[in-house]
Order: C-alpha cells, then sequence, then structure tokens
C-alpha cells in the first residue's frame, strides 16, 4: 500500500476560485482560476494591483492544457518494445511496486550512482526537494536538469564570483543589458513588464542580439554582434570600463580581488580585436559600455543566450565582473542579492546533502571534467555559504550540485566511466531537451528501468518503461519559493480535481522511499503537512498563510556584504576566481572562438530559441497555442535565402555536421546575414504512431548539436547552441505532417 | 554608477526601503486597516489595471479543436 494521500479537494459542484502560480513557463505569474463543477473554466489576471499584468496567452489556455482529452490520468506499463508506444493501464500501487523493485535491482546490480534523473521544478514544482532526498538516501549524485544549461548554471557559476545570485533591482534601475535576451509581452511576462516601466521612467537599454528583436527595437544601443561572440564583447567593455576609469574605485579597492589581473586580461581584447571578433562597430561598443558604467544604477539581467555558449563560464562571470566593477552589486538600481525568506525552509535543506558519503558525491557526473556546478563547486562554497548565508548547502535555481547530463548520457549510452541503467524523467522531455539527441536515445535504449511522470505523452515518455500521470497547478496546494533566487513565497491553490491517479512529484517520491525501505525519512503523508514544515520558522502553516497573504515579501536590504562579506573563500568578490584555478581552470575569463562556418556549412545556426505559444518542448498539443505558430520555422535574411532559393513559407533542411532538421522558412529583414534562427523543441504529438516517437527527429533543435570535448564549455561541460555552423537548402515538407502543419487545415 | 556618492546610497536605501515596507501591505489579503489603506492607493497608481489591448491578446476563442492524435492509418 502507498503511505500519501492523493492530496485532492473534496468533490466540488459549486464555482470557486482560487490563487495560483502558472506553471505552463518557468516565469512563475501570479494567476486566478476558476472552477466549476471541480473543473478548471478559467485563468485570468490576478485582482491584486501588483500582479495583475503578469499573465500571458500561454497561461489563459491552461484550462485548455489541465481538461485536454489526452491528459494521462492512469499508469501506465509498457507491453511492446521500448519506443513502441504500447502499454497497459495499471493501478497506481502495482506501478510503485514494481518500479521499486525493478530499481533495486538496478542499484544492487551496478551501485545507487547507476540511478540517474532528469527533471524539471518549474514543471513539477510540488518536489520539495524530495527527488534530491530519495536519491541521497539510496547513495546517488546522478540528478540533473534543463536547469543546467538554462538559469541554474549562471546561478552556480555567478556563486563562484560572488558567492550569491542576484536579481536585477528593476523598480530602480536606470539602465539594462540584454544580452540575446528578448523579453516579451508573452514569453518571460513579468521581466518585459519590469523592463516596459523602467522604460517608461526614462531607463535607457543596450541590446546584444545578431537578430533585430522586439527589445533590440527599442533599445538606446543595439549590438547585432555575431552569435555567439558574447565573451569578447564583454572583455571589451571591461577594458574600455577600466581604461576610462568608469569603474567604481572604492568598491573594486575594498571588496574585490584580483582587478590587476583582470586588466591585464583586458588588455588582450583592445576593441579593434574585439570589433572583429564580434562584427560590430568599435566605437559603438565604447558608447554601450560608457553607458552601462554610468548610469546610476544598472543591470544585466539574466539571460539564456550565454548560459549555452562554448565560453559560457566566462560570459557569466564577464556579467558578474561587470556588476562588481561598477558598483552595482546589491545596490539600489543595480542588482539585489535577495537572501533566503527567513520564515520558509529551503528546498536544499530537505534534500539530506549530508545523507550521501564524499565517495558517491565524488561519483557525480561532471565532477571530474566539468565541475563547475557540480558537487565539487558546491562542496568548495559550503563553509563561505555557512558564513555569509547560515546554511552550507543551498540550492539556487536548482543549478548548484548538478550532474553534467552530456556525461549522464554518455554514461548511459556506452557505460563510460560507469553504467547508469536506470532512468527517471519527471516533467522533462529529455529526449529533446539537451544536445546531441541521437546519443540521448541510444542512451535510452540501453536502460533497464525508465519511468517518466508526465501529464502528456511524450517521445520522451513513449521510451519508458512506466509512465506515471502527473498533476497540474490548480490541483495541488503549494508554495512556491522561486528556487531561493528570491525571497519571495507565494501562494497555489488546489481548486480543481486531478483526474483518476493523477497525483505529484511529492506523492511519488515519498510513495517510492517507502516501497524501498526508507519511508521513515520521508514523513509527511500530504503536500499541506511537508509545507507546514518548511514554513515551521515563520510560525504559520500552509492553511495561515493562505488565509493572510498572497504572497510574502522581505523588505528589501542593500550592500549587506558590508556586514557579511561575500560567500567566497576570500570573502570578496574574485574577478580572479580561486576555486576555478583550484580546479586547474583560467581563474579569469577569456573569449574560446566557436567552430568557424565554412565553405561547407557557411551559416552561423543558433538555437534553443523559445517562441511565445510554447514552453520548452510543451504545447504543441493544445489547439489555442498551436494554432498561433503551427509549424516551426528557421529565420533567415533576405539575401540568403534568395542565394539559396528559400521561399517564404517553404520547407528547408538545415544541416550541420552531425544532424539535420527540416521547418518552413520565414524571410526576415531583422536577422543578421549569414545566421539561422532555430526554435527550440519541435515535434509533432499529432502525429503519434504515425511517425517514429511522433516526430521527435523531424525538427527538433536538439538533433543539429554534439557535445563532444571538443565544442563544450570547459569549466562547466556546457555544450554551444548559439553560433554553430551549418547550412540550408529548400526541400519538401517531412512525410506525415498534419493539415495544421502544412497549413492547409 | 562610479559617481554614486555615499550620501547618495544612504538616500535611495532610504526611499526604497520604506516603498519596500509597503510591499507586503498590498500582498496581503487584508482589505481594512493600513493594508487597506495602501492597496487603495496603489490602486489608483498606474500600472494597477490591465490594458485593454491585453485583455484580447489573452482571450481564446472556444470553436478551437483540440490537437488530438490521429487514429493510426487516417
Amino acid at each position: 500500500m502507498t503511505m500519501t494521500d492523493p492530496a485532492r479537494p473534496a468533490a466540488d459542484t459549486t464555482t470557486r476560485t482560487g490563487y495560483n502560480v502558472c506553471t505552463i513557463c518557468d516565469i512563475g505569474c501570479q494567476v486566478r482560476t476558476t472552477t466549476v463543477d471541480g473543473e478548471v473554466t478559467k485563468v485570468e489576471q490576478h485582482d491584486n494591483p501588483l500582479l495583475a499584468k503578469n499573465i500571458c496567452y500561454k497561461g489563459t489556455a491552461a484550462p485548455k492544457i489541465h481538461n485536454h482529452p489526452e491528459r494521462l490520468r492512469v499508469p501506465l506499463k509498457r507491453v511492446g518494445e521500448r519506443g513502441e508506444d504500447r502499454w497497459e493501464e495499471i493501478s497506481y500501487d502495482q506501478a510503485i511496486t514494481e518500479i521499486a523493485e525493478r530499481l533495486q535491482t538496478v542499484v544492487d546490480t551496478y551501485g545507487p550512482e547507476a540511478f540517474g534523473v532528469s527533471t524539471s521544478g518549474w514543471n513539477t514544482q510540488t518536489t520539495h526537494g524530495l527527488d534530491r532526498r530519495f536519491m541521497n538516501l539510496l547513495g546517488s549524485p546522478n540528478w540533473t536538469s534543463g536547469v543546467s544549461l538554462c538559469a541554474g548554471n549562471t546561478a552556480a557559476v555567478s556563486r563562484l564570483t560572488y558567492g550569491w545570485y542576484t536579481l536585477p533591482d528593476f523598480d530602480n534601475t536606470n539602465c539594462f543589458v540584454l544580452l540575446g535576451h528578448n523579453p516579451r509581452k508573452h514569453s518571460w511576462t513579468p521581466v518585459y513588464n519590469w523592463l516596459e516601466n523602467a522604460r517608461a521612467r526614462g531607463a535607457t537599454s543596450i541590446v546584444v542580439d545578431p537578430r533585430v528583436s522586439e527589445q533590440a527595437e527599442k533599445a538606446t544601443i543595439h549590438l547585432q554582434i555575431k552569435a555567439g561572440t558574447d565573451a569578447a564583447l564583454l572583455l571589451g567593455w571591461v577594458k574600455v570600463i577600466i581604461d576610462e576609469k568608469l569603474y567604481d574605485e572604492k568598491f573594486v579597492e575594498e571588496w574585490c580581488v584580483g582587478f590587476d589581473d583582470l586588466k591585464r586580461r583586458a588588455d588582450e581584447y583592445p576593441l579593434e580585436r574585439v570589433a572583429e571578433i564580434c562584427g560590430v562597430d568599435a566605437e559603438l561598443i565604447a558608447r554601450a559600455a560608457r553607458l552601462y558604467a554610468e548610469a546610476d544604477g544598472a543591470a544585466i539581467p539574466w539571460t539564456p543566450i550565454t548560459d549555452m555558449q562554448i565560453d559560457s563560464t566566462s560570459s557569466i562571470r564577464l556579467q558578474c565582473i561587470l556588476r562588481a566593477i561598477t558598483g552595482n552589486l546589491d545596490a539600489v538600481g543595480g542588482e539585489r542579492f535577495f537572501g533566503l525568506n527567513p520564515g520558509y525552509r529551503t528546498e536544499a535543506e530537505l534534500q539530506l546533502h549530508d545523507e550521501i558519503s564524499p565517495e558517491q558525491r565524488a561519483k557525480q557526473m561532471g565532477y571530474a571534467t566539468h565541475p563547475a556546478y557540480t558537487y565539487r563547486t558546491a562542496e568548495m562554497l559550503r563553509p563561505h555559504m555557512k558564513r555569509v548565508w547560515g546554511h552550507e548547502w543551498i540550492d539556487m535555481v536548482m543549478g548548484c550540485h548538478m550532474a553534467n547530463p552530456s556525461e549522464m548520457f554518455r554514461a548511459m549510452a556506452d557505460g563510460d566511466p560507469y553504467p547508469i541503467k536506470a532512468f527517471f524523467t519527471l516533467g522533462n522531455n529529455s529526449l529533446l531537451s539537451y544536445p546531441n539527441q541521437h546519443q540521448i536515445l541510444r542512451a535510452m535504449l540501453n536502460q533497464d528501468l525508465i519511468v517518466a511522470h508526465e501529464i502528456f505523452m511524450t517521445p520522451t515518455a513513449m521510451l519508458a518503461d512506466y509512465v506515471m500521470p502527473g498533476d497540474v497547478f490548480s490541483e495541488r496546494n503549494h508554495i512556491a519559493d522561486s528556487w531561493a533566487w528570491t525571497s519571495n513565497l507565494t501562494l497555489n491553490e488546489a481548486v480543481a480535481d486531478a483526474p483518476a491517479e493523477s497525483s505529484s512529484t511529492f506523492r511519488f517520491w515519498t510513495d517510492l522511499a517507502h516501497a524501498m525501505g526508507f519511508g521513515d525519512r520521508f514523513p509527511w503523508q500530504s503536500l499541506e503537512e511537508v509545507i507546514d514544515h518548511r514554513l515551521e520558522p515563520s510560525g504559520m502553516t500552509f492553511e495561515e498563510f493562505r488565509a493572510a497573504k498572497y504572497m510574502d515579501v522581505q523588505p528589501p536590504k542593500y550592500r549587506k556584504y558590508r556586514t557579511t562579506g561575500f560567500a567566497t573563500p576570500s570573502g570578496k568578490v574574485e574577478l580572479s576566481c580561486s576555486i576555478l584555478e583550484e580546479l586547474g581552470f583560467d581563474p579569469l575569463p577569456y573569449h574560446r572562438p566557436a567552430p568557424a562556418p565554412s565553405a561547407e556549412f557557411p551559416y552561423r545556426v543558433f538555437s534553443g530559441v523559445r517562441e511565445d505559444p510554447f514552453f520548452q518542448t510543451g504545447q504543441r498539443n493544445i489547439g489555442v497555442l498551436r494554432r498561433r505558430v503551427p509549424a516551426p520555422h528557421f529565420f533567415v535574411h533576405p539575401d540568403d535565402a534568395a542565394r539559396d532559393g528559400l521561399v517564404e513559407g517553404g520547407w528547408a533542411r538545415l544541416e550541420t555536421a552531425h544532424g539535420e532538421v527540416r521547418m518552413k522558412v520565414s524571410i526576415q529583414d531583422s536577422m543578421r546575414p549569414g545566421h539561422i534562427r532555430v526554435p527550440h523543441g519541435w515535434w509533432y504529438p499529432e502525429t503519434r504512431g504515425q511517425t517514429d516517437l511522433a516526430g521527435a527527429f523531424l525538427s527538433s533543435d536538439a538533433v543539429l548539436t554534439v557535445d563532444t570535448d571538443d565544442v563544450l564549455d570547459f569549466e562547466q561541460g556546457i555544450p554551444h547552441f548559439k553560433g554553430y555552423p551549418g547550412r540550408i537548402s529548400p526541400c519538401t515538407a517531412p512525410e506525415g505532417m498534419s493539415a495544421i502543419t502544412l497549413g492547409t487545415e | 554608477m562610479a559617481a554614486r556618492s555615499e550620501l547618495s546610497h544612504r538616500l535611495l536605501e532610504l526611499k526604497t526601503g520604506a516603498m519596500g515596507r509597503m510591499a507586503p501591505k498590498v500582498l496581503s489579503r487584508k482589505t481594512d486597516g493600513l493594508d487597506g489603506l495602501v492597496k487603495k492607493l496603489i490602486a489608483k497608481s498606474p500600472p494597477a489595471a490591465p490594458d485593454e489591448s491585453l485583455v484580447d491578446e489573452l482571450a481564446h476563442p472556444d470553436d478551437v479543436p483540440e490537437i488530438v492524435t490521429r487514429p493510426r492509418g487516417e
């Protein structure tokens, strides 16, 4: 018998309204949900004036998602060959029992490190760190997530420089810099609103993007660089700021180490060299650097673009360095260190990282080779985190002690350096979410056990042995803490019934722990109990929180470092990073050229791009969203299209040395010539049963990229998605496309 | 930023600190007392209500069919 209650509200025959944190994407907007007879009928703007604008059309489509006719409702067990997509329905208890038995067999045969997990906290929300808790008690360090190449890695690398991860002080900033990032009304909506408000106050903006994006059109300065040259550009900025003494000399003198070394490194990047690398006028680069440095409060918001480059660690560190030397760290209008909310236990506290032995931690994939966001750096930061923030283990944006996904999939596929033979994927369409999709497929075909926890059947779930039906935000109680990025706590209320046997990841991990014999370490029997436990320091229960507030917001405190120092080995901002040096890497940031275009592959391709109707690989099965973008499109410049015979709306084949995909063509003046923009995560759910894995290999950008060491960022092992060589040519549509994709509906 | 004096830092921190102490009042569920007063003040100053164009953009037609798996062979 499983231990937990499904934790669903009583059957409801009336209209109810509740407040939720939308999880259709990762930004976490606060919305209001209405249900009738227990079914979601409307998701709309919050009625609190501070929160009302934070909603997009994905959020208002949530009823279509939550009530979709093909939503998974009961556990499924594979009956055909792996990937054949044939299933039998089984009970939840049977699924948990069999999964526990088969996982135990893998652990007994290969060791606990042979168990790997990939997840997306944005999609599952309610895990409360119990996945890591389960793994730590079992002895496996091999947990990874999409945040390894999107935001989580930024958090981990930022900590190497100043011991925390910042968020812009948007309400007070006078200048912001967007490195390829393009917040729009319906993508990263709260950030878009913050930026619009800042502009309305008179803030200037600098946009760095190979494309004239929506944000670039509004920018004070647009630097239309060659894709993937951000680190060189930022080194040029550092040189201008140092040469022209635009830095905060007092802050640098009192709170930074390694300034002279940084200056020497920046001297290697005179503007003429930077202009040549980036393909942008040198004087424009200097003007942008001055605009940023001279603003009375300036911010560089997080960007996914530098999370996915061959010199990602340097690019991220350069943003940290610019914030520091210009005096914008934890300053009004600059970038805040929110710290932790003292009233809410962190997920890391529940994860029990001291329960897994140091020897097992050292087996984590990436620990020895690309350690920047693994346990290895987290271990080195422990005393400093404790000194400044009061906790040794702090998991910011879930990204601060992860396994490297490329190494995990290699181990799953080839047993190198040791086999991983059981793989759980939760709220994460893993097959399409990391580079080298062909290797991920080989990896999954080589598993003894795969479990997927999902709300819809995905190509990844089709490869599983068991598919567990997940819940959605309207069906669960939760308090969202933004994974320690901020100290805000936000209410999420269950207002609908989860259908049939659908349930939370909390329930899954808790019941699995009981089935495997360590349920005594999972004492909470409902989501409300675990939330009460986390809220205990506040003196409130979940019900009391719900009755009192929509959000808990801590009053801002700036320049806290003056009393605590920074959580680094030196206690200061490490412009020259002692941890990277100790690990054998260059302690200073650098530009590393990506593989250059050639006669065979003349374009610079950038992929991993988000489209408004979709979050990552999701929502292609939602009618009202899919019809806004029915098919994937390459963006190409008119001159390139003319030369290669591409026509608007026609199909084209994009090839790299590693794979090919097909999409339609969109000819755009906004593109920098010689560049191709590729949207992320395309597959065709409606073709399930008619194309292999519902078209997972036809248009997915993960097919185009590899993750061999020559194209990985040295420190993190992150692949290069922003400017790799490719070629494009006209073609016909793939076989089996639906009328909606073809535009003949 | 290099030009901001210590006095400027402190004045800005004082101002934002005062504003920051109001935020929990706005984000509470209480509608009376100081919380209610602060909510009323905030509601009067932009950006309070969503604009009309956003309302239109957020709407979805009711008659759009859901995308489902096609039966095999169709």
